[in-house]
C-alpha cells in the first residue's frame, strides 16, 4: 500500500537526518498557553484596549470608532446605512447583534434583512444570488486582537464564512470584553476551546483585502471586502473613566 | 534569446537570462523598489517585534525537532483528519499527486476549478497536467491571474506578477476581454474582482496550497491578502489542499510564534489581511463551506533532503523573505533562476529537487554575503548550504575544464618547490611589478583571464615581495 511504504520512507529519512540537526531538543519547551505575557514576542502591553484596537485598524485601512454603549453603537450603524444605502445586508445571528436589535434597524429603514433563518429554506444557488448581491455584511465576532487590529470569526450556523467576505463592506460590532491584548492571547483562549471542537474554519481578519501585486502599489478591495467598518463598544465599568 | 523566453521557459541558462536581466531597464527599477521596500520592511519588522530573535528561536526549534519525527507527526495528522471528516492522501511524487488531484475531480465530474496561489502546485506542475486532461484550472490570486494569462512564470515566490507594470497588466487584461482597460490600478483590479468572482460562484473544486498544518487539530492553516483563499475555501463543493510534508507543525500552540514572524519577514506586516485555521469540510447545518476536503501530502524528494546535510532548507515557510535582499536577485530578478522557487532558497531547492549538474550556476551566484540567512525568520543557513552545493558539485564526476586543471596543477607544482616559488615572486616584482609602476590595478587581463577583468580590476603585483620587505625589516633591526 502506498501509504505504508511513504510513511516508512519518511521514518527511515527522518532518522537518517538527525545527525544533521542543528537546535537542542528542548523538552521543556511551551507552546503558548499559560501566563502569555512573558513569552517572548508578546506585543499586548497597552493600558486602553479599545483606543488599541481602534487605532490598529484604522492604521490597515479599516475605520473604526469606540462608543460608549449599545444606543451609540446603533447611532453609528445607523450612519453607516445611509453612508452606503443598501438594499440588503447580510447579518450574522449574535447575541450582541439581538441586544442591539439590528435586524430591526435594517426593517425600519426598508433595507431587507438576510440571515441564516431566511436562507436556509432557500434551494443554494438562490442563497448565492442574494448573498452576491447584498451590499454589506454585518457581523460581531469571536474575539478580536488589539496588537493587531485584528477580528477572529468562527463559522458556524448563524456565523457564515461569506457575511464577512462576499458584501464589498464589512461593518462589524464588537464589546470591550471580546478584546484580547495579543495574538498569544487568543491562541491561549483556543486551548481551552479545543477539547469541545473548534469550528470548521477560524479566519482572522486584519483590515480590508488588498494587493501590492501591481506596481508595488497597495490596492485595496480585490477579492474580500473593499471597507472594512469596526464598532467597538466600552463595557460599563470603563464608561466615562477615561 | 529574447527576454520574453526566459520568461516562460523553466530551463534556461542562468549566465545568459542574467545577462539579459541586467540590460532590462525596466526590470532593474522595479527589483531596486523591492528591495528597498519590502526588503526594507523586513530589517525594520525584527526591530519592531519585542524579543524577535528569541520568537525565531524558537519557531526554528520547532520545525527542527518535528522533521526528527516527521512520519510520527504526519500520522497524528491524518488521525486528527479523519476525524473532523477530511480525507488524507500521500503522494510519492509530482505525478502521482496530480493524478490524485484529478481523480477526485473526475470523480465528481467537475470541470470548473478555482485555484489560489500555491508555490507546490507550481512545482508539480498542476495546471499543465490538468489541462491535458481537458480541464482549466482558473487561478484567482491577482498576480497568479495576470500571469496565467500572459503565459509566464512566476518571478517572485510572493508577487509573481511584479516582472509587469501596470501598463502590461492593462495590455493583458483587455487582449483577454476585447475590451480597452486604463493602467489605473484600481480599476485593473476591479475588473480581475468580477471577473473571478463569476468563476468563484460556478466553482464546483476549489484548489489552494497550505502554509501550516497542525498535526494535534488536524488544521491547515492559510495565509492570504487578497481573499480569494477564503472564498476557494468557502463556495466550491470541494476543497483540495495540496501540501509539501515538511510544512505539519505539532500542536495548534506552536502556530502562533509562526504567525508572529512569517508576514513581518515577508512584508513587513504584523499579520496578513486575512489567516485561516481550516478544519475539515463544513459541519451540518453550515450555509457555506465544503462537502469534501482532500489534503494531498507530497513527498516529491523532500525525504531524500530529509536525510542528509541540507535538511535544514525543510524549514522554509515560503515568505520570500531572503529573496527581498538578495543583492544577486536584486541584479537578476526571478526568472534567470529557472525552476520554480528563486532567490537564496531557490539556489538550494532548485538544484535539489531538478538536478544539481543541470543548476550548477546556482549555487555558485551568491557571494555568501548571508543577508538571507538575517533576513529568514527561522534563520535557515543558506550561506552554508550553498557551500556544502559546490563541494558536492565539484565531488560529482562532471566534464572539467582542461585549462582550469592544467592551471591548478602547475600552481600545485610551484608550491611544493619553494625554490620555484622564490623565482616566481621574484619575476612577478621585479620584472611585472616594476614595469607596471605606474598604477596598482591592472584593468586588462590577456588572453583568456579577460573574463575576470570584465567587471572589476586585478591587483597588480607589488613592486618589493613582502620576503624582500621583511628581510629589510630584519636587517634594519
Amino acid at each position: 500500500m502506498s501509504r505504508e511504504s511513504f510513511l516508512k520512507r519518511v521514518r527511515e529519512a527522518a532518522l537518517r537526518g538527525r545527525s544533521y540537526r542543528v537546535t537542542q531538543d528542548e523538552s521543556d519547551r511551551n507552546g503558548v498557553d499559560g501566563d502569555v505575557t512573558m513569552l517572548p514576542g508578546y506585543m499586548g502591553h497597552c493600558d486602553d484596549l479599545c483606543q488599541r484596537m481602534a487605532d490598529e485598524v484604522n492604521l490597515v485601512g479599516g475605520q473604526a470608532v469606540v462608543v460608549d454603549d449599545h444606543a451609540a453603537a446603533v447611532i453609528a450603524f445607523v450612519k453607516l446605512l445611509k453612508q452606503y444605502q443598501p438594499k440588503s445586508v447580510f447579518c450574522w445571528q449574535h447575541s450582541l447583534l439581538d441586544q442591539l436589535q439590528i435586524t430591526d434597524t435594517l426593517l425600519r429603514m426598508d433595507i431587507e434583512p438576510l440571515n441564516y433563518e431566511t436562507l436556509k429554506i432557500l434551494p443554494q444557488l438562490k442563497q448565492r444570488e442574494m448573498i452576491f448581491s447584498a451590499e454589506m455584511g454585518v457581523t460581531s465576532a469571536d474575539f478580536a486582537i488589539a496588537e493587531t487590529g485584528t477580528l477572529a470569526v468562527f463559522s458556524g450556523p448563524s456565523q457564515e464564512r461569506l457575511t464577512s467576505l462576499v458584501p464589498p463592506v464589512h461593518v462589524a460590532i464588537v464589546q470591550e470584553n471580546q478584546i484580547l491584548a495579543d495574538l498569544y492571547d487568543l491562541f491561549a483562549r483556543l486551548e481551552n476551546l479545543k477539547s469541545v471542537g473548534l469550528s470548521s474554519n477560524l479566519s482572522l481578519i486584519t483590515g480590508p483585502s488588498k494587493t501590492g501585486d501591481i506596481d508595488l502599489k497597495l490596492t485595496t478591495k480585490v477579492h474580500g471586502p473593499g471597507n472594512l467598518h469596526l464598532i467597538i463598544i466600552r463595557d460599563e465599568a470603563r464608561r466615562g473613566t477615561l | 534569446m529574447s527576454p520574453i523566453d526566459y520568461v516562460r521557459s523553466e530551463h534556461h541558462d542562468f549566465l545568459d537570462a542574467a545577462q539579459v536581466a541586467m540590460a532590462d531597464q525596466q526590470l532593474q527599477l522595479v527589483l531596486g523598489e523591492i528591495s528597498n521596500t519590502l526588503g526594507k520592511k523586513n530589517q525594520l519588522a525584527w526591530l519592531e517585534l519585542r524579543q524577535s530573535d528569541e520568537v525565531r528561536n524558537r519557531a526554528r526549534q520547532i520545525k527542527d525537532a518535528t522533521l526528527a519525527h516527521l512520519d510520527l507527526h504526519l500520522q497524528t495528522l491524518e488521525q486528527s483528519i479523519n476525524r473532523s471528516g477530511g480525507t488524507v492522501h500521500y503522494a510519492d511524487n509530482g505525478k502521482q499527486a496530480c493524478q490524485m488531484i484529478l481523480e477526485i475531480i473526475q470523480k465528481h465530474g467537475a470541470t470548473k476549478i478555482v485555484k489560489s496561489k500555491s508555490m507546490t502546485t507550481e512545482e508539480i506542475h498542476l495546471n499543465d497536467a490538468l489541462q491535458q486532461a481537458g480541464i482549466s484550472p482558473i487561478e484567482t490570486d491577482l498576480g497568479e491571474y495576470i500571469i496565467q494569462l500572459a503565459g509566464h512564470r512566476p518571478s517572485h515566490i510572493v508577487g509573481p506578477s511584479i516582472h509587469l507594470t501596470a501598463k502590461d497588466v492593462a495590455d493583458i487584461f483587455s487582449r483577454d476581454s476585447g475590451q480597452t482597460l486604463s493602467d489605473d490600478r484600481n480599476e485593473l483590479t476591479n475588473y480581475a474582482r468580477n471577473v473571478l468572482r463569476r468563476r468563484f460562484a460556478e466553482a464546483e473544486v476549489g484548489i489552494t496550497g497550505a502554509n501550516f498544518a497542525i498535526a494535534e487539530t488536524g488544521s491547515i492553516i492559510l495565509i492570504s491578502n487578497e481573499g480569494n483563499i477564503r472564498l476557494t475555501t468557502s463556495l466550491p463543493k470541494v476543497h483540495i489542499a495540496v501540501m509539501g510534508m515538511e510544512k505539519v507543525i505539532p500542536r495548534l500552540s506552536d502556530l502562533p510564534y509562526f504567525l508572529k514572524i512569517l508576514p513581518r519577514a515577508a512584508t513587513g506586516q504584523k499579520l496578513s489581511v486575512y489567516t485561516s485555521i481550516v478544519n475539515g469540510p463544513r459541519k451540518e447545518d453550515e450555509l457555506d463551506g465544503p462537502d469534501e476536503f482532500h489534503l494531498i501530502v507530497l513527498d516529491n524528494g523532500r525525504s531524500e533532503i530529509l536525510a542528509g546535510p541540507l535538511r535544514e532548507s525543510l524549514f522554509c515557510i515560503r515568505c520570500g523573505a531572503c529573496l527581498n535582499v538578495c543583492p544577486i536577485y536584486r541584479n537578476v530578478g526571478g526568472h534567470a533562476y529557472g525552476g520554480v522557487y528563486s532567490g537564496p532558497i531557490g539556489a538550494v531547492l532548485t538544484p535539489l529537487y531538478d538536478g544539481l549538474q543541470k543548476n550548477e550556476h546556482l549555487p555558485q551566484a551568491s557571494s555568501l554575503c548571508g543577508a538571507c540567512q538575517a533576513a529568514c525568520p527561522v534563520k535557515i543557513a543558506i550561506p552554508e548550504m550553498l557551500l556544502k552545493l559546490r563541494e558536492k558539485l565539484h565531488d560529482e564526476p562532471h566534464q572539467s575544464n582542461v585549462m582550469e586543471k592544467t592551471a591548478y596543477r602547475l600552481w600545485a607544482f610551484m608550491l611544493r618547490r619553494p625554490w620555484l616559488y622564490r623565482l616566481s615572486t621574484w619575476f612577478a616584482t621585479r620584472i611585472v611589478g616594476r614595469w607596471k609602476k605606474k598604477s596598482p590595478w591592472i584593468n586588462r587581463l590577456p588572453g583568456k583571464l579577460s573574463g575576470w577583468t570584465e567587471s572589476r580590476d586585478f591587483p597588480a603585483p607589488a613592486e618589493n615581495s613582502f620576503r624582500d620587505w621583511w628581510q629589510q625589516q630584519e636587517t634594519e633591526r
